[in-house]
């Protein structure tokens, strides 16, 4: 382009090399996308709003609207999987949301909301603040219980869940103190006894039936007891309406039994949830279904969009992504380790020992190994991977007769 | 005691696959501001607008279409484009859809006018802000060579745009003003051209009142502008694309000095050709040319481009005084009194200004010319 061809004999020869480099910078080819359109007729359904979801205002900024009004949208947000109701919610509390001084109600949704966004940090710190104000506050106890849970730091988590048995219905702090000993080396334990006050408790509410059978659901799956796991689920899912973690934790069960059709059929019937996409993309590819490849470019687009934001944080499912359908072990394992450093569950160990051994890599799952070592994490699918990674699995509080019957292949 | 949010729903931590909310925006420049696209999800205008009029849960296209105009209108209202501090105007025209990966979206071609179409242009997006703290507005402005883009939160809701933005047309066409510009207003410049010019096409041997054609004109004009064009073209690139460097002092001393030199060789050398003279001597006069292409805000993404453009800009002034002294010249050569009287006062003229300007220059201090 530097046509610096000035040896000419006179002046306005120059106009010529002029012309023809503006002519080539012309033609260069400017950022293609795709084209938008005209719909066909007025009738064509473009989008659809979940059942509940308000016209936000941005009215009055009394305490009480707003805290009902971000509750409400983090009930939806959990119901629907669209992350935009969280995004309602905190504007809702706008005002406070950087308030150290908040009151109490804020706090506790406040906290809620750093959850989700996995600020793990924030919403401790939150919840600590909450626990100052008001001491006896189960809900924050309990959220802080979950936190710890998450994060992998089972003693604290036993602890907020102890002290909950003055502060709470007894079948609250059973499920509480079963999901925590569950992990911790005493499945076997947690689920009889969880089982033992389910039936005495008898009627319950709905949403604690599903919440129980969930946490059943979870032990059995992870203790090798494939059959009592579904029938859990099935408890699970007909106690009450769908909500994006119950239906995603089914998907993921039903994967693993290799129930490829059911997945899909999981996700035709409840298509606005995102996180079902990847599960039936794993799905279909499984069954070398003919919508396997659009399914992954849809997946790929969604992951490209969220990461032009620039707060895009890899997470366990992204890792699956990478792992399980593009097929880059290393990039999966970087994204797994990412995702270790802030969440512990027994999934996000296993993605991590996967993609660890899958990329050639197993000295890299070595920090996961041991923490599944010194807790007594039980879970059948990382007791088989485990010794791959030349690392002795969690032997000292095991009963010899509790893997009789692990199944003699189980892939994800 | 119950509590209306049990343990395990608070471990919805993997959920979300959906990203939250962003909208797109799209533009490219043109010459009296930008022309571009801007896509926000129906998802997003349901609770800013209210689209679903008929409360059935569904939007469809019929009600987008309805309510165009109140959408064009929440929309602009929350978007503000200024050149160098001027607002502009922003129109939207009729909507399209556009389905994307997370939903359908709303697609409102912009047409962006601004009365000084300058850098820098600020943006200010406040789109969805007051309702979504994580909405996000995601700006991708076209350039020559890769978008610059965007991400404007609640907490950083201003894009400047830089000169990098303009298309290369408008570069084009800025850098050759500029470089028409310079030349005309620069002096010494036109006043060594002018040295060389006026004795062009005569011959000291020759009789004072000897007829003479264009052609010897012409060929030595065409041969000393050629010449001092090569020349300036040469140094003007290589000081430009910093490749050499000298001091500008230097270069401006001994640029007065040319015209000292011009002078004197029209009062005594009038038979040596000029064409040397214009080629060792426009090798410096491009240095000078490279110190003002240093002082313009020059967009890096395509230097090359706009020393291109600079040097047409001055070649086509040159042109322009050439195209206008050449009759004025040849007229004024017919006459006996040119020879005699008008070129050698000129000369001496010329270089006492010359001589001055190399002092001022050379010695840092001003004569007041």
């Amino acid at each position: 382009m530097t046509c610096f061809n000035n040896s000419t004999v006179s002046p306005g020869r120059h106009l010529l090399p002029a012309a023809l480099a503006f002519l080539c910078i012309a033609l260069l080819p400017i950022h293609v996308q795709a084209a938008p359109y005209r719909p066909a007729a007025d009738a064509v359904v473009l989008a659809t709003v979940p059942a509940g979801a308000r016209t936000a205002t941005t009215g009055p900024r009394d305490l009480q609207t707003a805290v009902a009004r971000a509750s409400a949208d983090i009930e939806l947000a959990r119901a629907s999987g669209d992350p935009r109701y969280l995004g309602y919610a905190q504007s809702a509390l706008a005002p406070w949301w950087n308030a150290k001084e908040a009151p109490l109600s804020v706090i506790l949704l406040r906290a809620q909301l750093h959850q989700h966004n996995h600020s793990f940090a924030a919403a401790l710190a939150d919840l600590d603040r909450a626990l100052v104000l008001d001491p006896r506050n189960a809900q924050a106890r309990l959220t802080r219980a979950a936190i710890h849970q998450v994060q992998g730091n089972y003693a604290a988590a036993a602890a907020d869940c102890r002290s909950l048995a003055l502060l709470a219905e007894p079948l609250v702090t059973a499920d509480c103190m079963s999901r925590v000993s569950s992990h911790r080396g005493a499945a076997r334990g947690a689920y009889r006894k969880l089982l033992a006050m389910r039936d005495r408790a008898g009627e319950m509410e709905l949403r604690q039936r599903r919440e129980i059978e969930l946490t059943l659901a979870d032990i059995s799956t992870r203790i090798g007891e494939v059959e009592t796991a579904r029938q859990h689920f099935d408890q699970a899912l007909a106690a009450d309406g769908v909500d994006t973690y119950t239906l995603l934790t089914f998907a993921d069960f039903l994967l693993e039994q290799r129930e490829y059709r059911q997945v899909v059929e999981l996700f035709e019937r409840h298509p606005e949830h995102a996180d079902l996409l990847l599960r039936s993309t794993l799905a279909s590819r499984a069954t070398n279904a003919a919508n396997a490849g659009p399914l992954s470019q849809r997946l790929r687009e969604q992951y490209a969009a969220h990461q032009r934001r620039g707060d895009f944080v890899p997470s366990r499912d992204y890792a699956r992504f990478l792992l399980d359908i593009e097929g880059n072990a290393s990039a999966a394992l970087d994204a797994a380790l990412f995702n270790w450093k802030s969440q512990r569950e027994p999934a996000d160990a296993l993605i991590v020992v996967r993609a660890a051994i899958a990329a050639g890599r197993p000295a890299a799952a070595a920090p996961v190994a041991t923490f599944v070592r010194e807790h007594g994490l039980e879970d059948v699918r990382l007791t088989q991977l485990l010794p791959l990674l030349r690392v002795p699995a969690p032997a000292p509080f095991e009963h010899p007769a509790q893997h009789k019957r692990i199944p003699s292949e189980r892939r994800i | 005691m119950r509590f209306v949010v049990l343990m395990l729903l608070l471990l919805a931590s993997q959920a979300y696959a959906h990203k939250p909310s962003d909208s797109y925006l799209q533009l490219s420049p043109t010459d009296r501001g930008f022309t571009g696209e801007w896509r926000i999800a129906l998802r997003d205008l349901e609770p800013a607008i209210g689209l679903d009029r008929d409360g059935d849960r569904k939007i469809t296209w019929g009600e987008v279409r309805t309510l165009h105009n109140e959408i064009a209108s929440y929309a602009l209202t929350r978007l503000t484009i200024a050149a160098s501090g001027s607002p502009c105007d922003i129109r939207a025209g009729t909507q399209l859809v556009d389905n994307l990966s997370d939903g359908a979206y709303t697609v409102l071609p912009l047409v962006v006018t601004c009365e000084r179409n300058v850098a820098p242009w600020s943006l200010d997006y406040s789109l969805l802000f007051d309702i979504d703290a994580t909405h996000r507005g995601l700006i991708s402005l076209q350039g020559p060579d890769a978008p610059q883009t965007f991400a404007l939160s609640p907490q950083n809701n201003r894009a400047v745009l830089s000169a990098d933005a303009a298309s290369p047309v408008q570069q084009f066409v800025t850098m050759a003003r500029e470089g028409v510009w310079h030349i005309w207003i620069g002096f010494d410049h036109i006043l060594f051209l002018l040295a060389l010019l006026l004795p062009a096409g005569l011959r000291a041997s020759r009789a004072l009142d000897e007829k003479v054609g264009w052609a010897p004109l012409l060929k030595d004009v065409l041969t000393l502008v050629t010449a001092f064009t090569v020349a300036h073209s040469i140094t003007l690139s290589l000081a430009a694309l910093k490749i050499v460097s000298l001091p500008p002092r230097l270069i401006e001393t001994t640029i007065a000095l040319s015209i000292v030199v011009a002078g004197l060789r029209m009062r005594y050398a009038i038979s040596r050709p000029a064409a040397w003279i214009a080629f060792s001597f426009g090798l410096i006069h491009g240095f000078g040319f490279a110190n003002v292409l240093a002082d313009l805000q020059l967009p890096t993404g395509s230097l090359a481009l706009s020393l291109f453009a600079f040097n047409i800009g001055v070649e086509l002034g040159q042109c322009a005084i050439v195209l206008l002294a050449l009759p004025l010249i040849r007229y004024a050569q017919r006459h006996t009194f040119y020879q005699r009287t008008f070129m050698p006062a000129a000369a001496v003229l010329i270089a006492a200004v010359g001589v001055a300007w190399s002092v001022e220059r050379g010695a840092g201090i001003s004569l007041g010319l």
